[in-house]
């Protein structure tokens, strides 16, 4: 059977074989962000009222997890931050002598990991999703720190070190059902070049390759050298990328190689962690546990946002706040985080680990590997409650965006109707909880179909012995899956209770 | 290196910086422009108009479902205000919440009583549009927590 590759369907694949496709797209986020920013600072300080609040909060991240699980990373491929990565490259080879590398120490992710714990733990002190304000200045941080960041350090640093956003898209893109992978592998042993990763920009600097810009190697077939293209400047080389970890869907590659070898190729969901082979630019992933705590982040991470949505954590952070008789919200939500994110992952994870091990019979395997290993098995369960957290909001608050824009049409003067401010659920309220059921349980059972696949590949052999030790080694991890889906499942059919920052919005009122 | 316009038809790595920045930069000054023509205005806050508004609600704390909000308001003279035409709305904290729209129940003197229907727990600010009998607008804006 042929293999689904977008770039040969009609319109989709020749747009985004376009050299400015991106850039199109780039620019497109980037006046929404603009717009987000302005409405953010200047616009009604009213969450449901305000673009900031209504795009960020409601329709970017519904948007993000349907189109990660329906397609793959197409937010990080239509970065608005990144467009400011032209100039700082610009302002860095005239001015900075070329930058720096990325520090040797913060190759890897634990930087991203610590953002992302910032994030999340500023996200419910702040209550960032009730001010537009904040969530404006979010964004403007967001630009001035990638921008500070890409004109210091050579290639994508920001998108593969330090990205909270990015590290999202690429922990939700591993269910994606599409990648970017290479069409014909014996192609590129046979490639003499490697643009896929050596390519840059023709400059006076750097002249043009010895080699003509179109031409016919034999075997390899025709080549058209793109003579502004550049390689990924994430470090995958793709002969031996696999899956799509860190892969920001730059389309870089695409455009350099010069034989039309590489696609956006379908696949099957979560299978590139079923194995664990060496992967460019990353490794092998039972080794890095930087990405491991980012996956257990991502995956416990879900299940504390929703429950900070719902009506029990308050009571939690009531009686948490009069037990450290603290007149601040932090330290309670502070015990919670360490709770969530420190102590249920360590005891689950850890009696996990140590079952599964020994019921495969690898006692003497690292216990810290096979917890790596296993990790990534969660992640369908972890991205299932974020995908029922998030399309909530989204179905629920989807076409708010309407009179949100009417309203700012109307101040601006280019709509003179009444905004419609009775419009808001995208589906009956009563589909709510079965959508998000479904989701959870898809979620499920992802994870318990990928614990069986890491098991089965670990263990190697299949007779009868190898079959009970296979399902040994992946029943706790599938008893870790189910306990998440019941929590989930708990989370959702509880009253859901939204708090902001009434002081916030308080002053000046006369009550 | 001196930029021009005609810069752009040099070859990409040759753009100072990028035409993609000049197209970002673009939109950005015209988005602000026009949106600075009338948006500021949304976000005024209540004017210090001189009318003495206060909120109660029924229970003290509402609950899910049903309530009632009674306002009272004062002119500047502190004399009751008396056939003012109102309209309450209440908006959640959280983007993507559709408003509630308050029912006025009764009005007697400076009193009056407006039907709510609150429809999840939480964070709500109520918005009271009073228009008095003069034509006038007294806008307020009250924050309420819903259990």
């Amino acid at each position: 059977m042929p293999r689904l590759d977008l770039l040969r369907w009609p319109l989709v694949g020749p747009f985004l074989k376009w050299r400015h496709a991106r850039t199109v797209m780039q620019v497109i986020l980037f006046g929404v962000s603009a717009l987000i920013i302005f409405d953010g600072l200047f616009g009604p300080q009213l969450a449901p009222k305000n673009l900031a609040t209504v795009g960020a909060w409601l329709h970017y991240r519904g948007l993000v997890v349907l189109v990660l699980l329906v397609a793959g990373n197409l937010f990080c491929m239509a970065c608005p931050f990144m467009l400011s990565r032209q100039v700082a490259r610009w302002v860095r080879e005239r001015f900075l002598r070329n930058g720096l590398p990325w520090p040797r120490a913060l190759r890897n992710k634990w930087l991203a990991v610590a953002l992302v714990v910032l994030f999340f733990f500023s996200y419910e002190l702040f209550d960032l999703w009730a001010s537009p304000w904040w969530t404006a200045w979010l964004a403007i941080g967001y630009f001035v720190i990638a921008f500070a960041v890409d004109m210091v350090f050579q290639g994508a640093s920001f998108c593969k070190h330090i990205c909270p956003l990015g590290q999202f898209n690429f922990f939700g893109s591993l269910v994606s059902p599409l990648e970017i992978k290479v069409r014909d592998l014996p192609t590129c042993a046979a490639c003499p070049t490697k643009d896929c990763i050596t390519a840059k920009p023709f400059t006076t600097k750097t002249p043009r390759t010895p080699r003509e810009e179109k031409g016919n190697l034999g075997e390899l077939g025709a080549f058209v050298v793109n003579p502004d293209a550049r390689g990924c400047e994430l470090a995958l080389f793709q002969p031996r990328k696999v899956g799509n970890m860190d892969c920001t869907f730059c389309l870089d590659c695409i455009h350099a190689c010069p034989y039309d070898n590489i696609g956006i190729i379908g696949r099957v969901p979560t299978a590139e962690f079923w194995d664990d082979p060496f992967r460019s630019g990353i490794g092998r992933f039972s080794r890095r546990f930087d990405l491991a705590a980012l996956m257990i982040v991502f995956v416990f991470g879900a299940y504390l946002n929703a429950f900070g949505m719902i009506k029990p954590v308050y009571a939690l952070q009531a009686a948490l706040a009069q037990a450290l008789n603290a007149s601040s919200p932090a330290p309670g939500l502070a015990l919670i985080f360490f709770v969530g994110l420190v102590v249920l992952p360590v005891v689950s994870l850890t009696t996990a680990g140590l079952m599964s091990r020994a019921l495969a019979g690898q006692q003497t395997r690292p216990l810290a590997q096979v917890i790596a290993r296993y990790t990534f098995a969660l992640v369908p369960m972890g991205f299932g409650m974020w995908l029922a957290h998030y399309s909530f909001h989204f179905l629920t608050g989807g076409l708010t965006l309407l009179p949100v824009i009417q309203s700012f049409m109307a101040d601006i003067g280019l709509y003179s109707g009444a905004s419609h401010w009775n419009v808001g659920t995208v589906v009956p309220a009563g589909w709510l909880f079965p959508i998000e059921a479904v989701m959870l349980y898809a979620g499920g059972f992802g994870s318990i179909v990928a614990a069986f696949q890491v098991a089965r590949r670990d263990i190697g052999e299949d007779d009868g012995a190898a079959r009970a030790r296979i399902l040994g080694s992946a029943v706790p991890w599938i008893i870790v899956t189910l306990l998440l889906l019941g929590f989930g499942l708990w989370i959702l059919i509880q009253p859901m209770e939204m708090r902001g920052t009434l002081m916030m919005l308080s002053s000046g009122v006369t009550q | 290196m001196s930029w021009s316009w005609s810069a752009l038809s040099r070859p990409r790595h040759m753009w100072p910086p990028s035409r993609v920045f000049d197209f970002g930069a673009l939109l950005l000054v015209l988005t602000f422009s026009l949106a600075a023509c009338g948006r500021m205005q949304s976000a005024a806050p209540a004017e210090d108009d001189g009318y003495a508004v206060t909120m109660t609600s029924e229970p003290a704390t509402p609950a899910v479902g049903p309530g009632v909000l009674t306002f009272t308001l004062r002119d500047p003279a502190g004399a009751p205000l008396e056939g003012a035409t109102l309209t309450v709305v209440g908006n959640m904290s959280h983007a993507g919440m559709v408003p509630v729209t308050g029912a006025v129940q009764s009005a007697s003197g400076d009193t009056y009583q407006v039907g709510m229907d609150w429809t999840m727990a939480g964070d709500w600010y109520v918005d009271l549009t009073a228009k008095t009998s003069d034509g006038k607008d007294i806008l307020r804006r009250f924050p309420i927590q819903v259990k």
